[in-house]
């Protein structure tokens, strides 16, 4: 995977390549993995009479690399291929539906893989455990002579140990695997950040300053498009590994913002922050999934859109981004060591997103367009990516995105808030006689531009307040960024996060802030038909596809007796 | 990919079919679908499994040779021309150690007047089940419910047969029922598989209706089966370890040392056409394991109870494909 498919990749707007290779070392891995299991393992005489299950647990790493679809057709295919070849004596069917349903577990618990190493792996000794426990199951419950109580007693705890001994293994090398073939991460997947469990921070600084064990990750596979000018740092990962981020070779240190997501991130143990942590990797991957996210900091260089180049018209460019070398950039703490290093800046990445939960899909996917597009025009094409945030040349940017986006089916009329930074000489930022209310801000010539040989990246929202850098508690406060937004703008932005590049929040040109409360099952709006049955009442969720139908499947969050008995339906029976 | 309802709809998919499956395979074992599955996977990872097994083997073999490890781990050079050495010796007592497996399995067959068709072990079952793939086949005249040993005594049984594999069902397995005949008395009764074993060495359940004969040492062998499927007569099966004292059962039980070591199978030999007279015990091996009374010895000691009540199915010979080459007597296996 050169540059050359990188290349062709992103001209043809296709993600092929990736796709294929990993199919083909899926198959590739599972054909091997039950030939070696029929072949040597199942021959072994270990102490205790136990055989790890191999298949069992390839079939549980590519769950957790691949997600559920995978586990599932992983997982039906390897048993029923197991239970097919020749020594097979079992009913057919039998461990195809023990792995199907194993690697469709696998594939929902692949979120552990972002947020502990320790708890992916005992998520997959939990699965390798319930998989034999499974398959001993069905085998009684079909009452097959060859599996009796008394030798699935003897047999089971030495495989099921053995099995967990040997998960780490597998898992181990299907994340490494996964990540070296590249992942594909469309913004409606899970992203690639909590697919590898790495984040999204790749070659930063550390790996172009040589220091080639901080660097370099897999974010070169972000979205499916590999590069190969940074893949080069092979050195990277083994060192990566050595470092002790062993199960997927992800560092990502120098970057904080990106810490917050992935390995490095703690557990989030509030719903605020998962919220946010899920907002942050929504939004390093171009996503924008819930409504109102937004994200300042720079841009992760590994992470390259997939959507095809598209030339902005006129007046699409729904992000406005200022396009000088000023306006607003965060700086990256530096790392110890680093002092009086000239850091090279980096882009500011701010995007205001604000779309309807119906039309996320293609408002995302669009959003990326854009962000792309205007990359491209305002920086002189792709070929200036793989400098972004590390040669220094490129451009602080903010990118605002607002939900308004050209297109997205919203109606022409309606006022969308927008926010322009900076001047821009951004081509088609949509300047003229649009009926958009606007803010203008203070571009790069802020007073302190010149102060470190290059433009201190800063966001001045009208006026400068400096004492507003403090919150950040960055490192070299002549770099940090100043946000100082008083005013009506100020009050919307809810906070910086601990890492400090990152600042993200809820802005005022979200128009549906009161949509992240509880939703209503219905409108408890004035225009509610009386005959509903659903009087108003909190819900936090509703049950998902084919089974929101099922009565079973009904949540606490439904409706209580209290409200039943209230209702308008009740009181017409009285 | 998350989870969505594509997803689930997937998972659903494959639930059902596996479920379909279950659902045939239990109702009617050979039902067209089955058997077109199996026929249609059984070359394909029969011929995959031969090809691996070919590879792996060796290695297998020099893990399992080499167990003896030096812990001076000083000099790299010293230890790659060790390693390269013991490659060396592994290989040759590899060859040994087949050798020895095959001609044990000669003496045993000639010993029995069996023709027998050797074959390697190249799989094994996966999970629960005792069985095993042997590298041939129908081609080389292999055929369901024929009689597997090896050097030391009775394996189990073909089950199923494919153009260059064979399924054996190993005699360990639970399923798997080996009429017998104790050594010096003669009487009858029938030995199941206890499934895996954690210690290793399966131990058979054995059951005799006359249970005073069941004394711990006693070897058995095979008893003849009709028309010698799937059992031909006179293929030693174990010697009694331990006999099991319950006053009120019907049979008496004892638990059964197996000659053949089912976890460390590797040269086999299938029956392809039993012997004309029935060899009584003549095969068993000569010094009993466990000190039992000396009549052991060998076929002559048909004294006391004469064959009891089974008939000698040397009367009732099969008609065997070349009886003027088996009748030969130590006849020499047939090698591919």
């Amino acid at each position: 995977m050169g540059a050359e498919a990188t290349r062709a990749g992103i001209a043809g707007g296709e993600i092929t390549g990736g796709e294929m290779k990993r199919k083909l070392a899926a198959v590739i891995a599972l054909t091997a993995v039950v030939l070696v299991q029929l072949t040597i393992v199942n021959g072994l005489a270990l102490p205790g009479g136990g055989t790890p299950d191999l298949v069992l647990l390839c079939v549980i790493a590519l769950g957790m690399a691949g997600g559920p679809a995978v586990g599932v057709i992983a997982g039906f295919c390897a048993g029923l291929a197991l239970d097919l070849a020749p020594p097979a004596s079992q009913l057919v069917g039998q461990y195809a539906l023990v792995l199907c349903l194993v690697g469709y577990g696998a594939g929902r618990l692949r979120f552990t893989l972002r947020q502990s190493a320790l708890l992916a792996l005992a998520a997959a000794a939990g699965m390798a455990a319930l998989g034999e426990a499974m398959a001993a199951g069905l085998a009684l419950i079909l009452d097959t002579p060859d599996v009796s109580w008394a030798s699935a007693a003897r047999v089971l705890p030495p495989s099921v140990l053995l099995d967990i001994a040997l998960s780490p293994l597998t898992l181990f090398l299907s994340v490494r695997l996964a990540v070296a073939l590249g992942m594909t991460v469309s913004p409606l997947d899970d992203s690639l950040v909590l697919e590898t469990g790495g984040s999204a921070a790749p070659a930063t600084v550390a790996a172009l300053t040589g220091e080639a064990g901080m660097a370099r990750v897999n974010g070169a596979r972000i979205g499916g498009m590999p590069r190969g000018g940074q893949r080069r740092a092979a050195v990277g990962d083994s060192l990566a590994a050595a470092t002790g981020r062993w199960l997927v070779g992800d560092v990502a240190e120098a970057v904080p913002a990106i810490g917050a997501i992935g390995w490095l991130a703690p557990p989030a143990r509030s719903r605020r922050a998962r919220r946010r942590q899920a907002r942050l990797t929504a939004m390093l991957t171009g996503a924008s999934p819930r409504k109102g996210a937004f994200w300042v900091g720079r841009r992760p260089p590994g992470l390259l859109p997939i959507a095809p180049l598209v030339r902005p018209s006129a007046d699409g460019l729904a992000r406005l981004r200022p396009g000088g070398a000023v306006a607003g950039s965060a700086v990256a703490v530096p790392r110890p060591g680093q002092t009086g290093r000239a850091w090279p800046g980096r882009a500011i990445h701010l995007g205001l997103a604000d779309e309807q939960g119906k039309r996320a899909r293609s408002g995302s996917r669009r959003a990326r367009v854009t962000w792309l597009a205007a990359a491209a025009s305002g920086r002189g094409g792709p070929d200036r990516f793989a400098a972004n945030g590390v040669l220094g040349r490129d451009v602080p940017r903010i990118a605002f995105g607002t939900g308004g986006l050209p297109g997205a089916g919203r109606a022409a009329g309606r006022p969308v808030p927008r926010i322009a930074f900076g001047t821009g000489g951004l081509p088609g930022a949509g300047r003229a006689a649009r009926p958009v209310p606007r803010i203008a801000f203070g571009t790069g010539a802020l007073p302190g531009a010149g102060r470190a040989a290059r433009p201190v990246p800063r966001i001045a929202f009208g006026s400068a307040s400096p004492g507003s850098a403090a919150r950040a508690g960055l490192a070299p406060p002549a770099a940090a960024p100043e946000f100082s937004a008083p005013g009506p703008l100020g009050s919307s932005y809810r906070g910086i996060d601990q890492f400090g590049t990152g600042y993200h929040g809820g802005g005022t040109a979200r128009s549906g802030r009161s949509r992240r409360q509880p939703r209503f099952a219905r409108s408890t709006s004035g225009h509610q038909p009386s005959r509903s049955r659903h009087p108003k009442t909190a819900r936090m969720s509703a049950g998902r596809g084919v089974f929101r139908r099922l009565p079973w499947m009904r949540r606490a969050g439904d409706r209580s007796a209290v409200w039943r008995i209230g209702s308008r339906r009740m009181s017409g029976l009285r | 990919m998350r989870d969505t309802q594509r997803t689930r709809l997937l998972l659903a998919i494959a639930l059902l079919a596996a479920l379909a499956l279950i659902a045939i395979d239990y109702q009617n074992g050979s039902s067209s679908v089955i058997t077109t599955l199996r026929k249609a996977a059984g070359p394909v990872l029969g011929g995959a499994e031969r090809a691996v097994a070919s590879v792996t083997k060796p290695v297998g073999r020099f893990f399992g040779a080499g167990a003896t490890r030096t812990a001076s781990a000083s000099q790299a050079a010293m230890q790659q021309q060790l390693i390269r050495m013991r490659a060396e010796l592994s290989a040759a007592t590899l060859d040994q150690a087949q050798y020895r497996q095959l001609r044990r399995l000669l003496q045993l067959s000639g010993r029995g007047g069996y023709r027998v068709m050797a074959a390697s072990v190249i799989a094994f079952g996966q999970g629960y089940q005792q069985t095993v793939t042997l590298d041939a086949g129908r081609a080389d005249g292999i055929r369901p419910q024929q009689t597997v040993v090896d050097g030391n005594g009775l394996v189990g049984q073909v089950v199923r047969v494919g153009g260059r594999t064979c399924t054996v069902l190993l005699a360990s397995d639970a399923r798997s029922v080996v009429g017998i005949r104790l050594a010096p008395g003669g009487q009858i009764g029938w030995v199941t598989g206890q499934g895996r074993d954690s210690s290793g060495t399966a131990l058979l359940k054995l059951q005799v209706l006359d249970r005073a004969a069941l004394k711990v040492g006693t070897q058995l062998v095979s008893a003849a089966s009709v028309r010698d499927k799937p059992f031909v007569p006179g293929v030693p099966v174990g010697v009694i370890v331990s006999v099991r004292d319950n006053a009120g059962a019907l049979t008496g039980q004892a638990l059964v040392r197996p000659f053949a070591h089912f976890t460390r199978l590797d040269v086999v030999g299938i029956v392809v056409s039993p012997p004309l007279h029935d060899p009584r015990y003549s095969v068993l091996p000569p010094p009993p394991p466990k000190p039992s009374p000396s009549s052991v010895r060998s076929g002559g000691s048909r004294s006391g109870r004469g064959p009891a009540g089974k008939p000698s199915p040397s009367a009732s010979a099969p008609v065997s494909p070349r009886p003027g080459q088996a009748a030969a007597g130590l006849s020499g296996p047939q090698r591919r």
